[in-house]
């Protein structure tokens, strides 16, 4: 009897055994920090962020309103200092492991957020997957406005930028595949800029980052170009004013079909050949009006002559005003000349390279409404 | 000794010997030594492994119903038997000791941060213990089914890591000019094969049909696909500029990937970790039943399990003694030039013999 159930009897007392293993800790033991801010005020770097609150105080109870987290804030000259302090005025250890975003303060990115992004990607808590974003306030600042729809600033910056990057017009780089572009040296990468905006927090743009130090930012406005080349999924809106007929206005919506970047290098030139196939799907019209094929032919040129225009402008604007590869073009030259890749500094060549773009768009439907109908009787 | 295994059950064997805490720095390695270029290595590696696999496959076939022990007394006499078994014995020893300790280092520096190395160390030797006693059917039979588990677990895990990565970080593909330098490499990645030499503790039987041949091979050559699939997976999400500055390069990968379509298994650590465990243990038993089986051929008057036990227990405290990950590393360093005399040479020596003494036709 005994030896039949001797197994079953070991694997209980192990089981029993592993409950208690030296890495168990109670999760209401534990600061689980939901976002973090980092910057520099003076000499201090500064740590802000966002706890969970697990255990509500009576008053948090009463008020329906108030979010479960509390805000945390550390300083010293350096990290390790900043963590010194941090942990000398929180009960419990800190848990990385859900954080969601890291917001690197303006000042703080200026001075080169690389620093932190190794610490990130070497901590064993943190996940690498988090979302890194520069903020044009402080993060203290940012961590103390007031929202109504989330219970904290961090999930609402990660909300914002998941679903503005899910529908094709935002970025959302995550911290390892930063660790990577910086592994490559010779190129730079944008970050989601965010500020406030009339009390709410709101997505503004890109900050360009060469070197790992914020270098400058991109408008909103302007970013269109940039999504064009590198977003997951681009889809975005064009609205293209009709030259006959001023006031009407086709709203488009236009998603990458596919994507072909090649580069060339003959006589010592380089040049890189961006090739774009899009669709497009006619939203409405300000005035509904006939459309006929050879309307929509040259509607399909006008499109892909606006989008050329704004993919040009974003790369001339990363060769003359900011004059670093932030489209990672260096990797697609390494590919395709790695023996002259080694040879050459990509950096300081980056600002003469030749960029020929080519944009074919198709309007593939024009949701469910007859452009061309006409009356019968 | 009921100890013949079915020709699926070799191969298995085959797989569970060879993958498991090599894995882990692979990519590393190849993007390292080649590359993007470094599935070239693989493959040339791959080829090499066969030639030797082929070797050790047809000493066994040849001498059905023996292990090394016994056909190199016959190739070779009684003294350079003992030399070699010596050499055998130390190799799976020292390598069951160091994998034990480096696993359960990894495993610290992962996921049990707090846990002692020694807690990690003992728990893994109980359960290989356990295993160990119960001999070489039913280590083959746990070998057939986590084999299974681990390729459809690899299989899910990279392919997911391969929609998340991008294609432009594994080119180029290749590069002319380079290939001296993929060639010398190529030694590099004979590494990660270490293990096959498996094949000469493990008894034929007129079971074991001409087709074994096929099977050692083709097994072979699926761990150099799935080694190629593996690495290819990982340079497309970190990039090879990356990846070299993660000796855990495998993990390291699965770490930066989340998948949110996957729901509750969006990050796939968790079935990572225990696929690798699996992987982990399968190849600890299997080296550590190499230094039993011999040792139990030199001391025949010794009950088997008490000679697992022995090994077991000294295991333990060999792997307690290097101060640092450091040194482990540098023991299995040093373990692998080692491998390649039990793996090429010492099977190179017996195999010809049996060639040049004609032993495969008086048998």
């Amino acid at each position: 009897m005994i030896k039949k159930i001797s197994e079953l009897l070991i694997i209980a007392v192990f089981s029993l055994c592993l409950t208690s293993c030296w890495d168990y800790e109670d999760v209401d033991k534990k600061c689980i920090t939901i976002s973090i801010g980092v910057d520099q005020v003076g000499e201090n770097v500064q740590f802000s962020g966002e706890i969970a609150n697990l255990t509500p105080s009576p008053e948090a109870k009463e008020k329906a309103q108030t979010g479960n987290v509390y805000r945390l804030l550390s300083y010293g000259k350096t990290f390790e200092e900043a963590r010194i302090h941090y942990d000398a005025i929180n009960p419990f250890p800190v848990f990385l492991g859900v954080t969601r975003v890291v917001v690197f303060g303006q000042n703080f990115a200026k001075k080169g957020i690389e620093p932190y992004l190794n610490r990130i990607g070497h901590i064993y808590d943190y996940r690498k997957t988090l979302l890194t974003v520069v903020s044009r306030e402080s993060p203290t600042e940012l961590f103390d406005t007031k929202v109504e729809k989330h219970i904290s600033v961090g999930f609402l910056i990660e909300d914002i930028i998941n679903s503005l990057s899910n529908t094709g017009k935002a970025l959302y780089p995550t911290c390892g595949e930063l660790l990577s572009d910086i592994a490559l040296e010779e190129v730079g990468y944008l970050l989601p800029y965010i500020g406030k905006e009339k009390g709410s927090i709101a997505y503004l743009g890109l900050a360009v980052m060469k070197d790992s130090k914020l270098i400058g930012v991109i408008d909103i406005v302007d970013t269109d170009g940039i999504l064009y080349l590198l977003g997951e999924n681009p889809m975005l809106v064009e609205a293209i004013h009709n030259p006959e007929n001023k006031g009407n206005v086709y709203s488009f919506r236009t998603n990458v079909k596919k994507r072909k970047i090649k580069t060339n290098y003959t006589n010592g030139k380089i040049a890189i050949n961006i090739d774009l196939d899009l669709q497009a799907i006619l939203r409405y019209q300000y005035y509904s009006t006939p459309i006929s094929d050879e309307e929509i032919k040259r509607l399909e040129k006008i499109i892909s002559e606006e989008v050329k225009s704004s993919i040009v402008s974003a790369i001339k604007k990363a060769q003359n005003e900011f004059q670093c590869d932030y489209f990672g073009f260096a990797k697609y030259f390494r590919a395709d000349y790695p023996k002259v890749y080694r040879k050459i500094k990509w950096e300081e060549i980056f600002k003469d390279v030749d960029v020929k773009v080519q944009v074919k768009t198709k309007i593939v439907n024009e949701n469910l409404v007859d452009p061309d109908a006409k009356n019968k009787y | 000794m009921n100890d013949s295994l079915t020709n699926r059950q070799i191969v298995f064997i085959i797989f569970g010997v060879l993958i498991g805490y090599g894995i882990m720095g692979l990519p590393k390695n190849v993007a390292e030594t080649a590359g993007t270029a470094g599935w070239f290595s693989v493959l040339v590696a791959t080829a090499i492994t066969v030639i030797f696999a082929y070797m050790i496959t047809y000493l066994s076939y040849v001498h059905k119903n023996k292990i090394i022990y016994e056909y190199s007394e016959i190739l070779t006499g009684k003294i350079v038997t003992y030399v070699f078994m010596g050499i055998y014995i130390c190799y799976y020893f020292i390598v069951f000791a160091m994998l034990t300790r480096i696993s359960s280092e990894t495993i610290k520096l992962t996921i049990l941060l707090k846990t002692p190395i020694w807690a990690v160390c003992l728990f893994f030797l109980f359960v290989v213990y356990y295993a160990l006693i119960k001999r070489l059917r039913v280590i083959a039979r746990i070998c057939e089914i986590y084999g299974i588990i681990i390729i459809i677990a690899a299989v899910m895990i990279h392919i997911s890591l391969f929609t998340q990565g991008k294609l432009i970080n594994i080119r180029p593909f290749f590069v002319v000019e380079d290939l001296p330098l993929y060639l010398k490499s190529t030694l590099n990645m004979i590494f990660p094969f270490l293990g096959i030499e498996i094949l000469t503790i493990i008894p034929f039987t007129k079971k074991n049909n001409k087709r074994i041949f096929k099977y050692t091979a083709l097994m072979v050559m699926f761990i150099g696909v799935f080694y190629i699939m593996v690495v290819e997976s990982c340079i497309s999400v970190i990039g090879v500029d990356e990846i070299v500055h993660y000796d855990d390069a495998l993990y390291a990968t699965i770490r930066r990937v989340d998948i949110p379509a996957f729901q509750f298994i969006r990050r796939l650590d968790g079935i990572f970790l225990i696929a690798w465990i699996m992987a982990i243990f399968c190849t600890m038993t299997i080296w550590a039943y190499g230094a039993i089986v011999l040792l139990s051929k030199l001391f025949k008057k010794v009950n088997f399990n008490v000679l697992s036990f022995i090994v077991v227990f000294f295991a333990f405290i060999v792997s307690q003694m290097p101060t640092t990950y450091g040194q482990v590393k540098k023991v299995l360093e040093y373990m692998s030039y080692y491998g390649l005399l039990v793996m090429g040479i010492i099977p190179s020596i017996l195999f010809f013999i049996t060639k040049v003494g004609k032993y495969d036709q008086k048998n």
